[in-house]
């Protein structure tokens, strides 16, 4: 077990670094925009374009021999030395740190309304096969995974922010500064909460339903009934528990690529000053660091959660045999 | 004569699927008495299984679904147990129309005592305590149910592979079914639990308490299971097919700790199987089934010397050792969505004449001489049932070369290529 | 096909992969005739490409300026007149610039016609057995009806009509048979009061800011989806095809490799490395199609190795084997027909991933601003949603139902086409 936990963790370090080489490589091939561009406003000025590029290569260390750069572009990384954010003036990692608690403040309470109710749908589902509820769960778990979250987002703006009043349109970062858990953080955060979870509520809903309704038939829990096991304890001990450990491979898996993806763009429509805010305005200003310390957020998210995943596989499933893999 | 612990009493069990109405169990009485050991034999698809799981009703319903038909549970103590539990839903039994409901006839349905909500049926009272009375288990509640399945009626699987829960241990699964019906605390519960693996034979039970599933062979899985279903006493055990999914020798072995079990418990058996030699083994009566109805039942004994169903003594001559013809029952199974008129077994039997089509499966006839019923015209007025007492094989012969096909070869004579054996999962 | 036939009654779909399909072409006996002018086709097709490319693509560029020493002038090739700048259709009304994007649908249009059109037209038989499946499902039948209407409109429509460009005669009207106040800013084409205007049949899905017309937008929305959503899709396949299976079939070190490197692409997530891959090149649609269809095929490849894993289990597979067929033959033959049921499912199901994408990324404005898709409309609409609701509302309603017709129908056909489901 612990040999295992150790060669889960190497890979997850193996995929990282695999990660780091590969958008180094991406950086060195493609153009730099930057320079384009100082070149273009060093012209203007009336100054010397190459002049303007030496200094620029100079200053990030772009003269030196590729070998070098990429060594020294690994060890800044891992030791959290992650880049000047041009636009905000302050070191990359300071800008995301910044920026954390806005994006926390909706997604955290998405993603636990999200699990739960939709965990608890499908497997309401999945007892009660072909009933109606069934039925209309299922249906309303399709508009959930296909209604674009940032159009949604702006529906909602406009019905119950523009026509109804009854959600601001704009966020306050005061507000959320200095009242975070007020009703008033609440209301700005309502919004944005409901979008996010939406589409996880439908693709939880409709795993756990997947999943429940394979172990609902199993022959396990005929065993179980046969027992006298029944309501709550057959409910939890014989269907859910089982159900966890595919089910933990979806939370981490495809939730979480759909809860960054959508957070980005939730923060551009409703103006939460998040990471995903953060990381759209470094695109739009070109602040090539900053997309890159925003871009390897999510990433590192992903690897660790990839990893806590198949840990967690291991504790719940003990058929797991550790050879594999 | 005491009544038997379990009647089953005209039992259809029914699954809607888009298809239709597959009508598993269409109208069947089984009846299996205290001690005793009871087998329903048939192929695949007759309805044995769903026979089995509609007693304590552990198949799923809905699709499943038991229309008409009763399953009394002749216990007295969990007749007391739950008249006390569920004051509301006792009907008493008045004298004057009493005895023709309790007896061994099949009540149609609107003669079964009290209406829906009753299902704990009292007979005699002696004072305030009852003295007999049943459950009416279709009509019972799952939180009745829960009392009796596991604590009163056990229940043992095909396939021991898959009857286990894989993300608990042996032994987290057979506490439960302890502490499900009885007060016992963990520790208690643990050594009860130890105790039965070590009774069904798990060597060095205790280390082995801590073991998953995955780590147990099929035949010590299948320990695992009947130690769980005897966790507490039960007075039935229902085992569906326990040795199909183990071979040969192995299966010799869970049929030798059955019976030594029964021995020292005294619980009867309810033994649902596909095979004709571990019928021969462990049966004391015999309930042979075919599309959802009983064809024959009787006392094991008599009905192996002299079977009085043309489909009992088919499947008897298919037995491998029995001399005659290796036969093979032309045919296949009737369509359980819609079946034929009259006999099921008709579109196969070589005796079948045109009352053979006709009406409704024919009732259960006594067998003189015999402690067998059986149901087949021929054993009715105006029949010679020796008729039918012949070798089926040779039945099958003789039809086809006299008829020259005319008859039987509309109904046995076309499909002979497909095998009697077609297997599929049961129900 | 008698024993096809039964098997297929009795069985159910599973059966229908085993057919072989170039065996039934085979017996058809208008095999020559018709494999000519699949061919010939896509010969047809190559050369114009390469003509496009030659006269395009930075090689023509590079050899003009290698020829003449400057970029900026007109050369007389072999002849031939060259011009910098796309090829054009022009007849009458029909104006077709063709891009890169244009010649990747084409190609991508072309392969669904050869490989799925042809032969569901030549098994009548076959193709009534999948409709009768298909047609249990009812929202499945009307998503299809949607997605038929959207593709025929998007493709064919473009060809005609131009893209709307500013017209500030009939800035922000409102669709027809609705009204708006007059108070909004907006011009007003028809005045119901002084205060109240209403939507004409001239623009009958209102217009913009700055006045272009919505239902134009509206369809070349379509074309873009469309193509996103095809091209890119058919890239993915082909990609997970051939790493899935040669994954499963070669086994060892190859598909230890092959799925290792699987495992990491997929532990980027998607959209962020789309994101960063469309920050980091120019941002056209023509890239953004390249970017889903070169690095979205990472699901789809787990689902087919797997699946072939399964099916090299099985005897004929064994067989063919063992007669000493070569690996690319087995693969091809044995390998790939047998799991299309799994990738014309996964596929199916990726498609209104990809479709979201696009108009996330063009909602975001990374995506080329000079293409009018449902996205960049949204976006636009975005700002002045209290005065023109219906900028942002109707784009988003086609993009809606155009997803959940894609869901509904990958859901039907996983039903109908997976036997591991019931
Ligand atoms: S003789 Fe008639 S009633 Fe008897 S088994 Fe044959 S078909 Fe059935």
């Amino acid at each position: 077990m612990r040999w295992y936990v150790i060669r889960r963790v190497a890979w997850a370090a193996v995929v990282a670094f695999v990660i780091l080489t590969i958008t180094f490589l991406f950086l060195e091939i493609t153009p730099d925009q930057q320079v384009a561009q100082l070149q273009f406003q060093a012209a203007q000025s009336g100054g010397d374009p190459e002049a303007a590029l030496d200094a620029y290569e100079q200053r990030r260390g772009l003269n030196q021999p590729l070998w070098d750069r990429y060594t020294e572009y690994v060890t800044n990384y891992v030791q959290g030395n992650w880049g000047w954010s041009d636009t905000r003036s302050e070191p990359v990692l300071d800008a995301i740190v910044a920026s954390l608690p806005y994006s926390i403040m909706y997604s955290a309470p998405s993603i636990v309304i999200s699990t739960v109710v939709g965990m608890g749908i499908g497997l309401y589902s999945a007892l009660n096969q072909y009933t109606k509820t069934d039925y209309a769960a299922t249906f309303v778990a399709f508009f959930g995974i296909s209604i674009p979250n940032f159009w949604f987002g702006i529906m909602l703006l406009l019905i119950f922010g523009e026509t109804l009043g009854w959600f601001p349109i704009i966020f306050q970062t005061s507000i959320a500064d200095t009242q975070t858990f007020s009703l008033a953080n609440l209301r700005q955060l309502f919004l944005p909460i409901v979008v996010l979870s939406t589409g996880a509520i439908a693709g939880n809903m409709r795993y756990a339903r997947a999943e429940a309704l394979e172990y609902v038939r199993a022959e396990f829990v005929k065993t179980a009934r046969a027992k006298g096991a029944t309501g709550w304890r057959m409910l939890s001990r014989h269907i859910l528990r089982p159900t966890l450990v595919p089910l933990s491979t979806l939370l981490v898996g495809d939730l979480l690529g759909l809860l960054l993806a959508s957070s980005l763009l939730v923060e551009v429509v409703f103006g939460i000053p998040g990471v995903g805010r953060l990381s759209y305005d470094a695109i739009i200003n070109q602040d090539t660091d900053l997309v890159l310390g925003t871009v390897f957020i999510p990433v590192f998210i992903s690897v660790v959660g990839n990893l806590l995943q198949d840990i967690a596989y291991t504790v719940l499933d003990p058929r797991i045999s550790y050879g594999d893999r | 004569m005491s009544d038997p612990l379990i009647s089953v009493k005209n039992l259809h069990t029914q699954f809607h699927t888009d298809d239709g109405t597959v009508r598993a169990v269409d109208g069947i009485d089984v009846d299996v008495s205290r001690g005793e050991t009871v087998c329903i034999v048939g192929e695949s698809g007759s309805g044995k299984t769903v026979t089995s799981e509609s007693i304590t009703k552990i198949l799923q319903m809905p699709p499943g679904d038991i229309p008409i038909g009763e399953v009394q549970f002749r216990d007295v103590e969990s007749v007391r147990e739950l008249a006390d539990q569920f004051p509301k839903r006792v009907f008493d039994v008045h004298e004057d129309d009493a005895p023709g409901t309790a007896g061994t006839d099949v009540p149609p349905e609107e003669d079964r005592p009290g209406d829906e909500k009753h299902f704990v049926i009292v007979e005699e009272r002696s004072g305030d305590r009852i003295s007999r009375g049943y459950i009416d288990m279709v009509r019972a509640p799952d939180n009745a149910l829960r009392k009796i399945r596991g604590g009163d009626i056990a229940h043992i699987f095909q396939n021991p592979q898959s009857a286990l829960n894989p993300v608990y241990t042996v032994g987290w699964q057979i506490v439960e079914a302890v502490q499900l019906h009885s007060d016992d605390d963990d520790e208690a519960a643990r050594e009860r639990a130890i105790d039965l693996l070590d009774r069904v034979g798990i060597p060095d039970a205790a280390a082995r308490f801590d073991d998953y599933p995955h780590e147990f062979s099929g035949g010590m899985k299948q320990r695992v299971i009947i130690a769980m279903a005897l966790a507490s006493n039960p007075d039935v055990l229902i085992a569906d097919e326990p040795t199909t999914a183990l071979d040969v020798t192995i299966q010799a072995q869970i049929l030798d700790l059955l019976a030594e079990i029964q021995e020292d418990l005294g619980m009867a058996i309810l033994f649902i199987t596909h095979d004709l030699g571990v019928v021969a083994e462990i049966a004391d009566r015999v309930v042979v089934m075919y599309a959802g109805k009983v064809m024959e039942s009787g006392e094991v004994f008599d009905l192996f010397e002299s079977p009085a169903h043309p489909y009992t003594r088919a499947l008897l001559e298919c037995l491998p050792g029995r001399g005659g013809d290796m036969v093979s029952i032309g045919g296949s199974l009737p369509s359980v969505t819609n079946p034929p008129d009259g006999c099921r077994f008709a579109p196969r039997c070589p005796h079948a004449v045109d009352d053979c089509f006709t009406g409704d499966q024919p009732p259960m006839y006594s067998v003189e001489g015999a402690d067998q019923e059986v149901s087949c015209v021929f054993y009715g007025d105006g029949y010679d049932e020796s008729v039918v007492q012949t070798e089926f094989a040779a039945a099958q012969n003789r039809t086809a070369r006299t008829d020259g096909g005319r008859t039987t070869g509309r109904r046995a004579g076309t499909d002979t290529d497909e095998s009697v054996r077609s297997d599929g999962g049961d129900r | 096909m008698m024993a096809a036939d039964t098997d297929n009654t009795r069985r159910g779909s599973s059966r229908f992969e085993d057919i072989d399909w170039n065996e039934v072409e085979q017996r058809s006996g208008s095999r020559p005739l018709l494999t000519t002018i699949k061919l010939g086709s896509f010969a047809l097709f190559g050369l114009l490409a390469l003509y496009d490319a030659i006269r395009n693509g930075p090689f023509a560029e590079w050899l003009l300026e290698y020829i003449s020493g400057g970029p900026q002038a007109e050369y007389t090739v072999l002849g031939i007149e060259v011009a910098t700048g796309a090829p054009t259709f022009d007849f009458g009304s029909f104006v077709w610039d063709v891009t890169g994007v244009d010649w990747l649908f084409v190609a991508t249009l072309m392969v669904m016609f050869w490989y799925a059109v042809v032969p569901l037209a030549r098994n009548p038989r076959m193709t009534r057995y999948y409709w009768r499946q298909f047609r249990k499902n009812r929202a499945a039948v009307i998503s299809m009806v949607y997605l038929v209407v959207i593709f025929l409109v998007g493709t064919i429509v473009p060809l005609f009509i131009s893209v709307p460009t500013s017209n500030f005669q009939a800035q922000l009207l409102p669709p027809v048979f609705t009204t708006v106040s007059t108070a909004a800013g907006g011009d007003c084409l028809v005045q119901v009061t002084d205060s109240v205007c209403r939507g004409t049949m001239a623009h009958p899905l209102g217009t913009t800011r700055d006045g272009r017309d919505i239902l134009k937008l509206v369809i070349f929305g379509m074309r873009v989806s469309m193509q996103i959503g095809l091209i890119a899709t058919l890239m993915n396949i082909v990609i997970a095809t051939a790493i899935g299976a040669s994954a499963a079939y070669m086994g060892g070190w190859v598909d230890e490799l092959l799925m290792r490197y699987v495992d990491i692409q997929l532990t980027f997530p998607q959209f962020f490395l789309f994101l960063l891959l469309s920050y980091l090149f120019e941002p056209s649609l023509f890239l953004l199609i390249m970017i889903f269809g070169l690095f979205g095929w990472g699901g789809i490849s787990r689902i087919v190795r797997s699946e072939a894993l399964q099916r090299t289990e099985e005897e004929y597979f064994k067989a063919a084997q063992s007669a000493g067929a070569s690996p690319l033959y087995v693969v091809r033959r044995h390998v790939v027909p047998n799991v299309s049921n799994s990738i014309i499912t996964a596929a199916t199901l990726a498609i209104p991933g990809l479709i979201l994408a696009e108009a996330a990324f063009a909602f975001l404005g990374l995506s080329d601003p000079t293409i009018p898709s449902w996205g960049t409309t949204i976006s636009a609409g975005r700002n002045y949603l209290g005065t023109a609701w219906w900028v942002a509302t109707i784009p988003g309603l086609f993009l809606f139902f155009t997803i959940l017709a894609f869901n509904f129908i990958g859901d039907a056909l996983r039903d109908a086409l997976d036997p591991r489901q019931e």
